[in-house]
């Protein structure tokens, strides 16, 4: 070994010695998860009511967080509904796994206000817990602009609800107090134009989103549902848009004759997000009629929503 | 005429032996098995043999060529004897300016030999690189896409690029006419080794610290030889 | 489900926005049919400093310091700039390697790449350039995403 080399070798490791920190390796180990915040901003979309995220009532593509791929991260949300006759009370958390996984958690707490004293249940609340998951199967909703090929993605909502007295009556009318949503949905940015749409389809047997539990004397399957959302980015941190979901009629007739019709839900949004560690979003939403027996009107009013994203 | 055979036989027989010895006394295959501190193959480990019977390196007479393609030296690592002249060539429809660095990860080895070379693109295009009309023409043009080097002295020479930062590539000039790389199995095979004592040396373009030789016996019959680097080398992107 | 007025209202809008978002998307980003978007960028000047002041963030920034402080910073923003321009239809052609090649040296993750997307967004704000310019230069520098990300 010429002796220069050894004389170089021995200095660099000299000099090496007193350096705890290797200068940096171009090479990586397998990618292991961490704790990341990715993807750019607003495109973890916001916390939905049933707890998934994407829009403020329906379920998108996007996956919950700003963990992009080798990432995980977290969302917890609080969100407050009030109409004319009903307030709501919705919160819960969703962790993403590297922009593939998601699973949510939320509870809703429903005042049923004037309704449930019509009832003979004054001071009812319907209670619901959601456990959700998600599965990206496959596209980029953001980066793949010169394509039309959207992010796709598959999940299920397993619902259990609490309606404390009104469930004899839930009985009654052939419902039952759980069930599992599965739906499927498209979503795409289209970059260019700041324009993201979504489509979801909703497998569900849902009442009022299962606040009045599932099925209904007559209505035992699955019906499917169109939702769809748009949004448009009027600044980097900023969206306004509409959505729109279907929902089932299952206890239209039923013992109470139409007095539990139900409707599409839809609304109009802002969404704002000052950081990647919070986004407030401010609704008008239109819930069609809620126990149309007693509350007649359609149910209007505001959704204010808080989600923090760690 | 009649010759006494028998002391000719004598002769002959002696000279016969002489050289049967002699020749076999000269030629020996070494086999060098490199593998890294996790015992996976080491790839691109520079072999070099000590016999204890010196000789002077033959530089080849033709240049040893260093392609630059797709941002990448090709080969990664070269080894020549000292006195070699290397040709540096760029196959890519872009400009390198290749230039000698010091080797190792901390940079501590200085480069046996110090150069510039502006190669030009393969395809001569007489402007620029990047057509941009409204822009003065800028950029110098050697002229050439292909420039040599003579090596005189033995030792490493990193090669870079002073365009592309992630071209990275390694010479190593032998001082011995012994002297190998190994391949993606961490195999070399050096021939012709004189018989007696050796030290095998070995050299990775990452380590920091020196490697231990190893010593052999050189014999007629082929001879495998086992090296462990101290280090495991990253696993490097090289484009 | 009931059928509605509503529903088929909904439906019928939805299904709009879908086609106007696919018929501007009718085909793979090209460039562009003028030069509208390179004068929104300013043109050559526009650009440069443009480029100028992205690779002082670039260096700044921790997650995007690691790949560019020991790049060629001259070669590195003469490319982009010619990039950019390209993409935005002005008059010029990029001849270099190709995205893949001039990144595989590097291992470059997801949230890398959207790293140096959000400094190009704060360089672009730092220009004043108008948010929807913004977004379709992004759009047109989003696919090479495809080529540059090389670890999963």
């Amino acid at each position: 070994m010429p002796s220069r080399l050894r004389h170089a070798a021995l200095t660099a490791l000299a000099a090496a010695l007193p350096l705890s920190l290797a200068a940096p390796v171009h090479a990586q180990e397998a990618p292991k998860l961490a704790w990341g915040n990715g993807k750019l901003l607003l495109t973890g979309g916001v916390s939905s009511v049933d707890g998934a995220a994407g829009g403020g009532l329906t379920p998108w593509a996007v996956t919950a967080s700003y963990a992009t791929e080798n990432q995980v991260g977290a969302t917890a949300h609080l969100t407050r509904v009030k109409t004319q006759d009903y307030a709501m009370t919705a919160y819960g958390a969703a962790v993403g796994i590297g922009d593939r996984f998601e699973f949510s958690i939320a509870r809703q707490d429903f005042d049923t206000g004037a309704t449930g004293t019509a009832l003979g249940l004054p001071g009812l609340h319907l209670k619901q817990d959601i456990l959700g998951a998600k599965l990206r199967v496959a596209g980029d909703a953001i980066l793949d602009s010169d394509s039309l090929m959207p992010q796709i993605a598959i999940g299920l909502e397993h619902k259990t609800a609490h309606a404390g007295d009104l469930e004899p009556t839930l009985t009654a009318l052939g419902a039952s107090t759980s069930g599992t949503d599965v739906y499927l949905s498209a979503t795409k940015l289209f970059l260019a134009q700041g324009l993201l749409l979504n489509g979801t389809l909703r497998a569900t047997k849902a009442n009022q989103n299962g606040l009045l539990g599932f099925s209904g004397t007559g209505h035992t399957g699955y019906s499917v549902q169109p939702e769809i959302s748009i949004a448009w980015l009027a600044r980097k941190n900023v969206a306004i848009g509409a959505e729109y979901r279907g929902k089932p009629d299952n206890l239209n007739p039923s013992l109470l004759g139409a007095g539990l019709k139900e409707d599409d839900w839809s609304d109009v949004f802002v969404a704002w997000a000052p950081s990647k560690n919070l986004s407030l979003t401010l609704a008008y939403v239109d819930l069609g009629r809620i126990v149309p027996a007693v509350a007649t009107r359609r149910q209007t009013g505001t959704y204010l929503s808080a989600q923090v994203a760690f | 005429m009649s010759r006494t055979f028998t002391p000719r036989v004598s002769l002959i027989a002696m000279l016969a032996l002489g050289l049967a010895g002699f020749g076999a006394a000269r030629a020996g295959t070494l086999q060098v098995s490199v593998t890294d501190k996790d015992g996976k193959p080491a790839q691109d480990v520079v072999v070099l043999v000590d016999p204890s019977v010196k000789s002077a390196p033959k530089a080849s007479t033709t240049p040893v060529l260093i392609a630059q393609q797709d941002l990448k030296f090709a080969p990664f690592l070269t080894v020549v004897p000292v006195g070699s002249t290397i040709r540096f060539i760029n196959k890519d429809n872009y400009d390198h300016h290749i230039r000698s660095t010091p080797s190792g990860p901390l940079g501590s080895m200085p480069s046996v030999k110090n150069f510039e070379l502006r190669l030009d693109a393969a395809n001569e295009a007489p402007a620029s690189n990047d057509e941009y009309k409204t822009a003065a023409p800028k950029g110098k043009k050697s002229g050439t896409s292909w420039q040599e080097v003579k090596v005189d002295q033995a030792g490493p020479i990193g090669l870079g690029c002073h365009l592309h930062s992630s071209m990275r590539g390694q010479v190593y000039v032998s001082g011995t006419p012994f002297f190998a790389k190994t391949d993606a199995n961490g195999q070399a095979t050096i021939e012709g080794v004189p018989d007696g004592a050796a030290d095998v040396s070995i050299w990775h373009p990452d380590q920091i610290a020196e490697q231990s030789p190893i010593h052999v016996t050189v014999t007629p019959a082929p001879l495998k030889a086992v090296g462990q680097l101290n280090f495991t080398p990253p696993r490097k992107r090289r484009g | 489900m009931t059928i509605s007025f509503r529903r088929i209202a909904a439906i019928a809008f939805a299904t709009l926005a879908f086609s106007a978002g696919a018929i501007a998307q009718a085909q793979p980003t090209t460039r562009p049919a003028d030069d509208s978007l390179y004068q929104q960028f300013g043109a050559q000047p526009g650009l440069i400093k443009l480029i100028d002041d992205f690779m002082v963030r670039l260096l700044a920034d921790p997650r995007t310091q690691p790949f560019f402080k020991d790049v060629n910073q001259a070669h590195v923003k003469e490319e982009l700039v010619v990039q950019l321009c390209e993409v935005a239809g002005g008059p010029c052609k990029r001849k270099g390697p190709d995205m893949q090649k001039v990144h595989a040296g590097f291992d470059i993750d997801r949230a890398s790449f959207n790293a140096l997307v959000e400094v190009l967004q704060q360089a672009m704000d730092a220009q004043g350039i108008p948010f929807s310019a913004q977004n379709r230069m992004l759009a047109q520098l989003a696919p090479m995403h495809r080529e540059i990300v090389n670890v999963k």
